[in-house]
């Protein structure tokens, strides 16, 4: 298997291995030095314990040799980054990995890679994608990722839950988690009274100042692995037990629209119509809010990306689907006038949000190009290119000049008068550059208009 | 070239993350020590022994 160009490059700080693409399709080469540990993940059955728990993503040997083997894992549609998660969707990869670690312990392995890449969402669930982060335990070893796990995880839902749910966009500046220094000095000073807060994070940080110093004389030490378990349970324990306030956070959250019901069953009915007519395999709900219409869109599609600039509404739409065991549906943070860039060494390291948006089918945008047309001031000429560069198909809901809120987003600007491009026929002629109207529906009792678009063929 | 840029390049996270661990192991352990020697104090007076709820069944 010729695999020399094809090697991607977010595996690139791994010596164990790397992860390739042939034909389109994805593989991981295991180097000679890693065939030790690969072999006894194996015959300690640690990987079949993992694969039945779903907590690791399967793979089938597909080549090897005495220079290589070749694993092909399951197929993940999407790779979600942790600050594209909402806060429990992050607490449940802080679980999953805590949860992989007491395994491992078991099968006398340990994971030597906490980093929160190595966790995204499938069916709904969060899997472990890094196959090759697991080493054979040495009695009396401490956990060597702990402090990976605490700047990756604890601090950054401590910070969400402390300080601001929005806070995990830090991680797109530190690429290895959250320092813990920098947690300490935003934190307010009453998380060093709770006690799992001040030995791993307020402690853990003094440890981590004082030994600064320590370069080239690693200091051997003993934890007994029945201490190293407790503490993973502790662990466990303590990050089940992190919710955010959602009485407060929720109070005023509620879904209000400025049209009748009618109006709204009768939009529901046509997004109905254009979905049966284009049957698609995946859609991409953009300011899905709640996930309502991405619910919708579910009944006649295998997947549904479901994305929203507001952490509270992920956060809703995340905790009704588990309740729901909707594993159709996969929600996350997305602000669509700046997505996440692509980062890291290169900036080749992890990859930008719309390069991960791929296979998509139909791209809803309901409810939304006013705000973005409006208020970010984004011309339709590049929301159609943009929407037409996702998927073959569009949904899109126009907001008429007069409608109540259309206008209030005008006259907040402080001259509105620059704002008369926003009108039906200006919308029409830019999308028709990049699509052709299939259907078009005006909702009664409304100043909104319902389009299927298809785009032009070169 | 400062000693403030010198030490960012030279800085060992590693080992203050490991000595923590001795302290947290210890002392989690020891609170889980105290804590099934009381369960088993307690069921002496209370016949019924609750089975441990698994974690893992509630996620």
């Amino acid at each position: 298997m010729n695999r020399k160009n094809d090697r991607l490059t977010s595996s690139f700080k791994d010596p164990s291995g790397f992860i390739f693409k042939k034909d389109g399709v994805l593989y991981r080469q295991i180097n000679p030095c890693y065939f030790e540990e690969y072999n006894f993940f194996k015959s300690s059955m640690l990987y079949d314990a993992l694969v039945k728990k779903k907590y690791l993503v399967s793979h089938e040997e597909v080549e090897t040799d005495k220079d290589k083997i070749i694993i092909k894992p399951e197929h993940i549609d999407f790779i979600l980054y942790p600050y594209e998660m909402s806060f429990s969707q992050l607490k449940d990869a802080a679980l999953l990995t805590l949860r992989i670690q007491k395994t491992a312990l078991e099968h006398d392995m340990t994971l030597k890679d906490a980093s929160n890449y190595n966790v995204t969402f499938h069916n709904n669930r969060p899997i472990f994608i890094d196959t090759l982060s697991f080493d054979k335990y040495i009695e009396g070893e401490p956990w060597v990722a702990f402090g990976q796990f605490c700047r990756h995880y604890l601090s950054t839902l401590l910070l969400m839950k402390y300080n601001d749910l929005r806070l995990n966009s830090l991680l797109k500046i530190f690429l290895d988690g959250i320092p813990l220094d920098l947690a300490v000095s935003l934190l307010p000073k009453k998380t060093r009274f709770n006690l799992s807060i001040y030995l791993n994070i307020h402690l853990h940080a003094k440890m981590i100042a004082k030994n600064q110093g320590n370069f080239g004389k690693k200091p051997k030490l003993k934890v007994k692995k029945v201490n190293q378990s407790a503490m993973i349970e502790s662990l466990i324990s303590f990050v089940k037990s992190l919710k955010i306030d959602q009485d407060t956070e929720w109070k005023d959250y509620y879904s209000i629209v400025n049209y009748s019901e009618n109006s709204f069953f009768e939009k529901e009915n046509i997004v109905k119509e254009y979905l049966s007519k284009i049957k698609p395999g995946s859609v991409l709900d953009l300011g899905a809010n709640d996930g309502h219409f991405s619910r919708l869109a579910g009944g006649f599609s295998n997947r549904v990306l479901s994305c929203d600039i507001d952490m509270m509404a992920v956060e809703k739409n995340y905790l009704n689907l588990k309740k729901e065991k909707n594993k159709q549906i996969i929600p996350f943070f997305m602000d669509i006038s700046n997505p996440s860039p692509s980062i890291g060494f290169f900036n080749k390291e992890r990859d930008s949000l719309i390069s991960r948006l791929t296979g998509i089918d139909a791209v809803m945008a309901l409810a939304l190009i006013h705000h973005l047309a409006i208020t970010y001031n984004i011309p339709f000429f590049m929301l159609a290119e943009f929407f037409s560069s996702i998927s073959r198909y569009l949904i899109i809901e126009f907001i008429k000049p007069g409608d109540s809120w259309a206008d209030s987003l005008i006259n907040s600007k402080d001259r509105p008068e620059l704002f008369d491009f926003y009108n039906q026929n200006n919308f029409e002629k830019n999308f028709g550059f990049f699509y052709k109207i299939l259907e078009k529906k005006e909702i009664n009792d409304s100043s909104r208009i319902m389009y299927l678009m298809e785009t032009k063929k070169d | 070239m400062n000693g403030n840029f010198f030490s960012l390049l030279y800085i060992d996270p590693g080992s203050g993350s490991l000595i923590i661990q001795i302290l947290i192991g210890f002392f989690v352990s020891s609170a889980l020590m105290i804590k099934v020697f009381w369960k088993k104090i307690i069921s002496i007076f209370t016949k019924k022994n609750k089975q441990d709820e698994d974690d893992e069944s509630e996620e």
